[in-house]
Order: C-alpha cells, then structure tokens, then sequence
C-alpha cells in the first residue's frame, strides 16, 4: 500500500499539472496567433453604414480609460442607443505599465485599446496574434471622416500598412492636432528677476488677467545660454527670496523624463533627445552625438558651480513639481498649457506656485540660444501631425469591425459627438471664457473623465484643431497663436530627427525593443554621472559610445540608415 | 507443515490498518489541512507551469504552451548580458551583506530585551522597534529620503554641523549599500526578535536557578546559557534565510534606488521587473528569474547539507 501511495502521489501531481497547463492553454491555442490579415474586399458583404439591424456586444476602451468606469453610464447608454450595441466596459487603468503588460501577456484584451503605458509596437502587436488589420476599404465604407484626415495629411495612407500589404492596416492613427505648437518653454522667476535687477530679454505682457495669470509674463524673446547661466548663478548665489539663507537654486531636473527638463537647453546645441540626428555625414543617435555631449559638459559645469539643486539625482518630475512649491527653484520648463492653467495642467510646476504664493511673478521666454545661434526643441511627432495607436484585437469579426470603424468615426471626428468628451453643454458643462473660442470645463458634480457619466471613456487621443480648442484654455491658445504654434516658429525651432521608419520599412522598431533596456540604462547612467561629476565626460566619452554601439546601438543605427529622410517624407503630396 | 499468517495478522497489514484508524480518529484535522494544501498547490505548485516562458519564445497571442521553443537562447545569452552579469553581482555582494548585518542584528535585539527587567519598557522598546515591519516601503523610502536629504535631513545637518559637506546618500555609490543594510536592519529587526523571544522565554529556567547558586553574572548566564539555548532556532533560521539570499530586497531598492547607483544596486529583481514588465521581454526576465530561484535552490540544500554533516540540526 504504501509503495502504491508512492508511485501514485508523483502520478497525480503530473495528472494535475497536465490538467492545469491544458486548462490554462486551451484558450490560446485556439487563437492562432500567426500574424493574419484580412483579405481583400471585406467591405462588400457587409451591413451598409448606418444599418445597425443586428445587436452587437462590444468590449471597448480608449486613450484615456483608467478603470473608473461604471457600468451603465451615460455616455454607454448613448451610445448603446445610437449604434445598437451592448457595451462591456474595461475597468483597468491603462495609464498603469504594470497592468496594462500584465493584460496584454494574458492576451485577453478588450476589442478596441489605445493604451497610454503599453510599450509594444503596432507590428509587436500583429506579431504577437494579439491584434488584426483594418482593411481599406473597411475604413473608406465605415470611417469617412477618418478618411478624409488621412487624405489630408500624407502619406497618411501608406503609414502603418502591414507588411507585405497595401491595403490593411496595423492601426488607426489620430491627429495630434493639440501638439501643432512648441511643447516646452524656460519660465524664469520674474520677482526674482526683477530683485536682482535682471532685465527680460523683451517686452513682456501678462497671460491673463485673473487666477495668478496676471503675474505670468510672456515674451518671445529669449535668453542666450551664456546670459542663463549668469541668471542662474544670480538665483543661487545672490538670495533672490532675501532669506538671508543660501538655500535657492538656478535649476531642478529630475532623474528621469529628460525631454522635459532639459528639452530647450539641448535644443540649444541643435539637439533633441530621443531622435537621430545628421553629424559630420554619418547618421547617429542624439545621445551618442557630440552635441549632445556639449550639452552634458554645460549642464556638468553648472552642476559644479552649484546651480543645480542637488536632490534632483533621487526626485522624478512628480516630486520635482512638490519640490518646487518650496519655492527655492528660479527656473523651470513649462508648457504653454502649464502657464495658461488649463484645468489638466493643475498642480503642475511652475504653476502650482503661482497659485499658492501671491507673490510669486514668472516670466515664459522663447527657448535659449545656443552659441552658434541654435534655438529650439524636439518636434512632439517626428515627422506629421499622425500618431498614437487604437488597436483592434485579433478577436474582433468583419460584422464587430465595421460598427467599431461607425463608433470611430463618429465620436472622434464628428464635431456631433463631443457630448462624449463633455456632455452636454449647458447641461453637463460650460464654456471656460468666450464661447466656442475657449476650453470646455464639466460641472463640478460630473466625474471629469469615466464614472457614471462616461465622458471621455471610449475616445481616441486625436485632436483636429476644434477638438484641440476643446481642452484649451482661451489664454494658452493666445499663446500658441501668438508664439509656440504660430508655422514661422516652428519650421525655424521644431528639431525634427533625421531619418525615420514612417511607413514599417526597416527592422528598426523590432531591434528597438530589443535593445532599448540595454541602451535606456546605458545612456541613463552616463548622464547622471556625467552631469554630477562622478565621472570626467571627455575620459569616458569614447568608452561610452562604444558600450552604446556594442549593445544594440549599432544595429539600431544601420537599419534606421535605411530609412527615409524626414525632409523627403515632410515632401510627399 | 508450513502454517499460513493470515493476511489481517501480518506486520505491514497491521501498521496500515492502524494508520488507516488513527487517520479516521483524526479525519477532522487532515480535513482542515486539505484547504491549505488546495491553496498552496494551486498558488505553488500550479503557477509552476508559467516558468516554461523561460524557455519560449513567448507570444501572448499564442499562449505559453502554444509559443515556439527559443531553444535556450535566453540561458545563452545571459552571461554575455552585462546588465544581468552586473545584476547578479549586486545581488550577491547586498545579500551577503544583509545576511551577515541583519541576521544576526534580532538575535543580539532579542538577548538584549531579554535583560531588560521592567515589563513596561521592555514591551515599548518591542513594540517601537517592530512598528516599521509593518509598513511598506513606499513609505519608508520617502521617510528614508527626508532623513538623508542633503538639504532637509537630519544626518546632513549633523554632519554639516562638525564642519563637513552634505552627501547625498542615495545617489552616491559609495553610500548607497550601507543605506539599503541598516535601513533594512531598521525595518525587520523588531520583527525578526520576535521568534527568539519565544524561544528564550522556553528556555528551562531551572538552568538561570542553577547558575545564580554558582554565583554566574547575567553577562555570563547570557552568554552561556540563553545564547546556547538558541543554536537550534539560530540555525534553522539561518538555512531559511539562505534560501532567500537572492531576494536582497525588490521592494526595498526599487523604492530607493537611481540611474546614479544602478551599478551597485540593480538586483536581478529589479532588473527582472525592468525588463519583464517595463519592456515587455517576458520570456528573457523569466529565464533570468528562474535562474535566481535554481541558485537559490542549491544555496539552501548544500547550507543544510553542510550544517547536518557538522552538527545534528538542520531542517530535514
């Protein structure tokens, strides 16, 4: 008996086990994973657009779904009316990395998703058997509002086509309509300025009149490298708060998000992080480039001067903006909306401070110029207005696909629908300042975003320049009219990267992924140690750029050669 | 003529019979035993299955079973990987640390509360020094930071008050390890004291009557009969702990830890949570997971291997 016991209990465990991995496989085997695309002419057998006969269950998220949901509320309802469907709601914050890698490594995901935290590309996607293609003339049947963005905005069509394809599709693309201005902008503090008699670069005007706007100045002059660093020397060394304490800094970076920080200061060495650039006839990668080494030695220098506030190396850009409301900082980046106080900017630096101290002025310039006259900054897209990514998953039918392109269409791009962003107006919200010319702000008794009213739940991130007016405050757009969006200041400021993979041509995005790990924390670790002194950067420098190359770098740089100029894709028709 | 035992009356019969009726005496206790053991077969045993990944190449479409083998591509590849390499050997030198500084840290906390002879404060000192455990060290880090801020923290001010430059302790790699130790010893050596307390407080007292009539000092009642006493506990507690060596502390470091000191602090979980979770590389962070936990495995049978062969304690 005992010897039975002995040979059985092993069996069973293995019996278990068995059972346990084909009970937890089952599911995927039975979805095929191959990269599958739908073949040609879909759309003939299809209902007509606007025949909504048959009920339709859907699974539906979007760019801003943070799981706080409730089920049966009213946009759902709306919505459910409008397109016959029943809606099933996605109650996971996709702005968490964690889970939102977690949902898609079960490979259970919702029938549309546009995930903020998702690090997988489109064809990772596809590849992956987690997603399906879009047929063409699905969207040009079911989407034509889409259609007419992409025609507007080439090579909108031959962007995102699967490979191998011309006509299918690995996503949906929005129009990054509220990110047609400069992103980034010096603010400097004014009362600071003016104590230790400091001119601003040029006239200045207020941003506002009310709220604390009325102490923000904006010019659109700037400073030159040399002079900021004079400035910042002046906030650190001569007690611009009269405190009698030595206990204020020029500057407060953060240890991570560099092209926030540090997006105009580099775009004063012709430099923007993240993208390729041209140096001396060879492609390279900016943090591997010689300008972007003067820029490490600059910020080096100043960091030895003692004009970096010196807990930036352990506080990311959250905990900077608390840092900051210390009020011991005299410069920090803002972005137009951040100064304009658009509602989703509060509690961001610098104006969070403005908002607490009454005496608190800031002064918004034009990004510094560089030695050799360089002004400027990473364009937020590298090359159009088209980006971001909403995904239909590889269980969604033909049938499913085409209500999806109708619901699409219309809560994205049909001026219509924006009781899905904010109710209706009047009733649900009110108009900020001027109607129809400023931001769109919901009542105080409505949740913003989700909860029982739904607002913004199944929208895609895509903003053509109404929707962008949408969420912008009448004096931020002042500002981007005036300056930050105005065509002239950004063909001279917006640092575009040279070449770039726009239409999947090369492996590039592939190696990305493979190598970016390695490479994030190669580049990551130089810069901070570069910048604290803890190493001598010209020493070092031709040590780094090796381990760069050596780790994927190289790799990553000969399969993005062959890709497309920017100025060539900028060219197409 | 050969007689025949009856089956019923044979030895082995017998010893199953009366196991089977001490097991029926008992059927409410291995009823009671049956609910842990569901849990920690499925919990344990089941998720076991997900280490395959390691061996895959892993595509969430196609589900683990379903996935191509990699042919031990990750497992090849991960000694030519610096950042695991580098990884590793933190984990190591931090562990090691941890196991010679906050081991033996409770038990000398312990022997110490022992000595203590007014109730009240012994059970307040007990008290104040295992509140940390219970909190996480999402709290403890931003606690941590305030105290070492080179602007705001008290050890600046002490130092800056004796003349000297403030350092800021956790961006700097000399500093950093000693931080993740002695917050560490901080966070658990309240908690750890615990078990040695209850085994001193079974200690046979008749041994402490015995050394007063010899006229033993309480240093030396301590040293020899309450430290002794706890061998078995200590040794116990030591291979456990070996089996954790290379758990030097998730959610410890990645609470406090920067770009500035990834090279003396990126532990393999870290590094797993990195490349697993933040970049999607399930597959690689799997096989390097896997590969802590074999280690771990072979820490902990050859530490009791050891121990059984020199003494007479040990787990099994």
């Amino acid at each position: 008996m005992n010897k039975r016991i002995k040979v059985l209990l092993p069996v069973l465990l293995v019996g278990a086990l068995s059972l346990s991995m084909v009970g937890c496989s089952s599911d995927n085997a039975a979805g095929n994973g191959s990269a599958s695309t739908t073949d040609g002419n879909k759309a003939s057998g299809l209902p007509a657009p606007g025949d909504f006969t048959n009920n339709l269950e859907l699974k539906l998220s979007g760019s801003f779904t943070r799981g706080k949901i409730e089920d049966g509320n009213w946009v759902q309802k709306k919505l459910e009316d409008k397109f016959n469907i029943k809606i099933d709601n996605v109650k996971v914050d996709t702005f968490n990395k964690d889970q939102v890698q977690l949902m898609i490594a079960s490979g259970d995901l919702p029938d549309t998703f546009a995930f903020t935290a998702a690090s997988m590309t489109a064809q990772d996607y596809l590849d992956n058997g987690l997603t399906r293609t879009i047929p063409k003339d699905m969207i040009q049947k079911y989407a034509p509002r889409y259609t007419k963005m992409l025609d507007e905005n080439p090579p909108g069509w031959e962007e995102n086509l699967a490979p191998g394809t011309k006509d299918q599709y690995l996503q949906l693309l929005g129009y990054q309509g509220h990110t047609k201005s400069l992103i980034w902008a010096p603010t400097f503090r004014l009362d600071w300025l003016e104590k230790l008699g400091i001119k601003p670069p040029g006239d200045i005007k207020p941003v506002g009149t009310s709220g604390g706007k009325e102490r923000i100045f904006f010019t659109e002059k700037a400073y030159t490298l040399e002079e900021t660093e004079n400035i910042l020397k002046a906030f650190t060394l001569d007690d611009p708060d009269g405190n009698g304490k030595n206990d204020t800094y020029g500057l407060l970076p953060f240890n991570n998000n560099l092209s926030n920080w540090a997006s105009t200061l580099m775009g004063a060495f012709g430099v923007a992080s993240g993208y390729n650039l041209e140096e001396n006839g060879k492609l390279t990668a900016a943090e591997i480039s010689d300008k972007y080494k003067q820029f490490l030695k600059l910020m080096a220098k100043w960091n030895k001067e003692g004009l970096i506030d010196p807990e930036w190396t352990t506080i990311d850009v959250n905990k900077s903006w608390d840092k900051y409301l210390l009020g011991q900082t005299g410069y920090y980046p803002a972005q137009p909306a951040y100064v304009g106080m658009d509602d989703w900017t509060k509690g961001r630096a610098p104006q969070n401070l403005v908002v607490k101290d009454p005496n608190v002025k800031l002064l918004v310039t034009a990004p510094e110029i560089g030695a050799d006259g360089q002004q400027g900054e990473g364009s937020f897209t590298p090359v159009n207005m088209l980006g971001d990514a909403f995904y239909i998953s590889k269980k969604v039918t033909d049938e499913q696909l085409a209500r999806i392109l109708q619901i699409f269409d219309y809560i994205n791009f049909d001026d219509d629908a924006i009781w899905t962003l904010y109710g209706d107006i009047g009733t649900h919200s009110n108009w900020e300042g001027t109607p129809e010319q400023s931001a769109l702000k919901i009542k105080p008794e409505y949740p913003e975003t989700e909860g029982n009213m739904g607002f913004y739940a199944y929208n895609f991130r895509t903003y053509d320049s109404k929707r962008a007016s949408l969420l912008t405050s009448e004096d931020t757009m002042k500002l981007k009219n005036d300056f930050f969006g105005r065509q002239d200041v950004l063909d001279k400021m917006q640092i575009k990267p040279f070449k770039y993979d726009l239409m999947n041509q090369t492996k590039s995005s592939e190696l990305n992924k493979k190598y970016s790990g390695q490479l994030d924390t190669i580049v990551s670790e130089f810069r901070m140690k570069a910048i604290t002194g803890q190493i001598d950067i010209d020493k070092e420098w031709d040590k780094y750029v090796q381990s760069y190359l050596n780790n994927g770098g190289k790799e990553i740089l000969a399969e993005l050669d062959k890709a497309p100029k920017v100025s060539d894709l900028l060219n197409i028709k | 003529m050969s007689t025949v035992t009856p089956l019923a009356e044979r030895p082995s019969v017998r010893k199953t019979n009366e196991n089977w009726v001490r097991a029926k005496r008992m059927k409410a206790l291995y009823l009671m035993m049956l609910v842990p053991m569901i849990l920690l077969f499925t919990f344990h045993y089941v998720p076991m299955y997900g280490i395959m990944v390691a061996f895959k190449k892993f595509s969430p479409g196609l589900g683990i079973w379903n996935s191509p083998w990699n042919h031990f591509e990750h497992f090849k590849g991960l000694f030519h990987d610096f950042l695991f390499t580098r990884a590793l050997r933190n984990t190591l030198i931090i562990s090691i640390l941890k196991l010679a500084i906050s081991f033996p840290a409770p038990i000398v906390l312990a022997v110490l509360l022992n000595e203590i002879k007014n109730g009240m404060f012994k059970r307040v000192t007990q008290s104040i020094s295992y509140l940390p455990h219970f909190m996480s060290w999402v709290i403890l880090a931003s606690m941590v930071g305030e105290v070492l801020s080179p602007q705001r923290g008290v050890v600046n001010y002490v130092i800056q008050l004796f003349g000297g430059q403030p350092i800021n302790f956790l961006s700097d790699t000399h500093f950093f390890i000693p931080v993740l130790v002695l917050t560490d010893v901080w966070k658990e050596i309240g908690w750890g004291a615990i078990i040695y307390l209850a085994a001193i407080s079974s200690i046979n007292t008749d041994m402490y009557e015995a050394a007063d009539v010899d006229g033993a000092t309480r240093f030396k009642k301590m040293i020899h009969i309450t430290v002794p006493s706890l061998v078995p506990m200590i040794v116990i507690m030591f291979i456990l702990s070996l089996g954790n060596i290379l758990n030097a502390g998730f959610d410890q470091i990645l609470n406090l830890y920067n770009p500035m000191v990834y090279g003396v602090a990126d532990i393999i979980d870290t590094y797993v949570y990195r490349r697993g979770i933040e970049q999607f590389q399930l597959d690689y962070a799997t096989a390097v997971g896997l590969f802590k936990n074999v280690v771990g495995v072979a820490l902990i049978l050859s530490a009791n291997a050891i121990i059984r062969r020199r003494s007479e304690h040990g787990i099994w």
